[in-house]
């Protein structure tokens, strides 16, 4: 199989146990079998930064656990790095960096500096290269700040960071990032997809992430794979996907005084507290922004206008209220079910 | 091991809490011993040699897999098995690493070793070479015999929910009927405690050996072998422990 990651048909079953009352579960205990992935192919090529989106229970940990070689597939094939991931786990795992956003793989009671050093011996790194990547990991994450104080005392934006720089630390070549900025300050979110950009820019890492957050992808991710019940939906270059299923305009006004209430036809209105603020996302086909403007105008004095590109959270929002699969909407429906 | 040394009030009171722990132990099993003069032939001397073995065993293999036993389960539950396997270093070395603390160790080990010198002492007992290579195969193969229990019931975690009832059972209960001459003991618990799940080839059966209270052919072979089945046992809770994983990596769960 070609590719730095290919996976052909890959499917993966769970057996989980069916619900019943007290003495029937314990005498007959049925089993019904979860689709977690579904005939999902797709090919990732060394130096991608590819986005894994999808709403809760989609697939997306799950396929990452089969490209980490932590699930085997029930069917179909996956290669990683040019071998199967379960089979050469081991091997594939001192080339790869994984940071899981919702749990912690530092050391709980030690000092983030023991959990590095640890970790150097773990991976076998050469102490030159240890270096090298900690003055790296120093340089963009702010690690030495935190080197002294255990990992129990940091807080989530600091330990995001800290895990972050510790699956660089051995400088992986993929690097596999599970909700990396869950739950996180913006100002750590931001060190750490800037970072995970450079090790992909200036280091050749290649970049599998799966989040809920569609503002990491649109920082990082030159791909999106959107995935929905374990299967595909859409699989693409983040521009074209926004092209393909955004279309409409953000359009940010800004008002000398505030409007309490404002509705027009072919535009969703959302105004921030206050009311000074308000946003629109305009439906081309019904409504023009030249019209928008003069509505808004016989109502309030407009200090400013600021046209923006919508952002892909806001079309991915869309895709999941249209529904995936058999209830797309039909505006959605067309690109992935030919 | 490092976390400890940083808090030395926690590494010094672990080391504290074990020694009185297993003094205690010690002397109160002695005190009682003594009471009762001997056991279907075990003096109190005997049957120190007996609680040494098993101690010995205990301590060491619960240091390096109490982790697996009690915890595999949690670390299922919570999804932090996962971070183990993403690591290129073994499962059960990962949580050995995360169990070893050594003031857990200490105690326990010198405690063990005074009481048995001085058993040792009171029945002049000689010292040979063979005793001195058998006796130290005999406490390894202890450590591998305990320590392929608990990886046997932390396995369990992969096919049921909560066993840790189940592990506590064998390493407390069960393993306590080992602390005394299983010759008292209906012969059902006898051969369970030989050939289903070995416990009685941890101490009994080196004790029999060193002891000279060898009466049977099967005690003799047993004894004799008892150092290879704690090879073989420990290879084969290995093979237990992987076929788990196995089953976590097709399920995931």
């Amino acid at each position: 199989m070609g590719g730095f990651i290919q996976a052909e048909a890959l499917s993966l079953d769970y057996v989980a146990t069916k619900g019943g009352g007290f003495f029937k579960s314990l005498f007959l205990g049925g089993h019904e079998t979860i689709h977690a992935i579904k005939d999902v192919s797709f090919s990732i090529e060394e130096g991608e930064v590819v986005g894994l989106v999808g709403p809760n229970g989609a697939g997306k940990s799950t396929l990452l656990k089969v490209l980490l070689g932590i699930l085997a597939p029930t069917s179909g094939e996956v290669s990683v790095m040019g071998g199967d991931p379960f089979k050469q786990r081991r091997d594939n795992s001192y080339k790869t960096g994984v940071v899981f956003g919702h749990r912690s793989q530092l050391w709980w009671d030690l000092p983030v500096s023991d959990s590095f050093n640890l970790l150097k011996k773990i991976y076998k790194v050469p102490e030159g290269v240890y270096r090298q990547n900690l003055s790296y990991a120093e340089e963009h994450l702010g690690i030495y700040a935190l080197w002294d104080v255990p990992v129990r005392h940091l807080t989530p934006g600091q330990r995001a960071l800290a895990e972050t720089g510790a699956a660089s630390v051995h400088g992986p070549r993929l690097l596999i990032l599970d909700e990396p900025a869950s739950g996180i300050d913006i100002s750590a979110r931001r060190r750490i997809m800037e970072f995970v950009k450079r090790l992909n820019r200036e280091r050749d890492a290649t970049v599998v992430m799966a989040t809920h957050y569609m503002n990491d992808t649109d920082e990082l991710c030159g791909r999106v794979i959107l995935i929905d019940h374990g299967s595909i939906v859409a699989d693409m270059p983040l521009g074209a996907f926004r092209q393909r299923y955004g279309g409409r305009r953000a359009i940010k006004v800004d008002l000398n005084a505030p409007m309490v209430e404002f509705s027009i036809e072919g535009a969703a209105a959302s105004p921030e507290p206050g009311g000074l603020t308000w946003r629109f996302r305009l439906d081309p086909g019904r409504i023009t922004m030249g019209r928008l403007i003069d509505a808004i105008s016989e109502r309030a004095e407009i200090a400013r206008v600021t046209v923006e590109d919508e952002r892909t959270e806001d079309i991915v929002h869309e895709i999941y209220l249209s529904g995936l699969g058999d209830n797309l909407a039909p505006e959605y429906a067309e690109p992935w079910m030919e | 091991m490092r976390s400890r040394r940083i808090c030395r009030f926690t590494f010094y009171a672990g080391i504290f809490a074990n020694f009185y722990s297993y003094f205690v132990t010690y002397a109160l099993f002695w005190v009682i011993a003594t009471r009762f003069g001997n056991i279907d032939g075990w003096g109190v001397e005997d049957m120190t040699v007996l609680l040494g073995f098993n101690a010995l065993a205990y301590s060491v293999s619960g240091v390096l897999f109490s982790y697996a036993a009690y915890q595999l389960d949690n670390e299922i539950v919570s999804g932090n098995l996962d971070s183990y396997l993403v690591r290129p270093m073994g499962i059960l070395q990962q949580m050995a690493c995360r169990s070893f603390v050594v003031d857990a160790l200490i105690g326990p080990i010198f405690v063990t070793v005074v009481f048995m010198v001085v058993a040792f002492e009171r029945i002049s007992y000689q010292i040979t070479a063979f005793n001195f290579i058998y006796l130290a195969a005999a406490v390894t193969s202890g450590i591998l015999i305990q320590s392929g229990a608990m990886i046997i019931l932390g396995s369990l975690s992969f096919w049921s929910v909560h066993p840790q009832k189940i592990a506590s059972v064998v390493l407390t209960e069960m393993r306590a009927l080992t602390n005394l001459p299983l010759s008292i003991f209906p012969d059902f618990v006898r051969r369970g405690l030989t050939y289903a799940l070995p416990l009685a080839l941890v101490n009994y059966y080196p004790s029999l050996m060193i002891m000279r209270k060898v009466e049977t052919n099967e005690e003799f072979v047993i004894g004799l072998l008892s150092p290879l089945a704690g090879v073989c046992f420990f290879i084969f809770s290995i093979y237990v422990f992987s076929a788990g994983l196995r089953r976590y990596s097709s399920s995931g769960a």
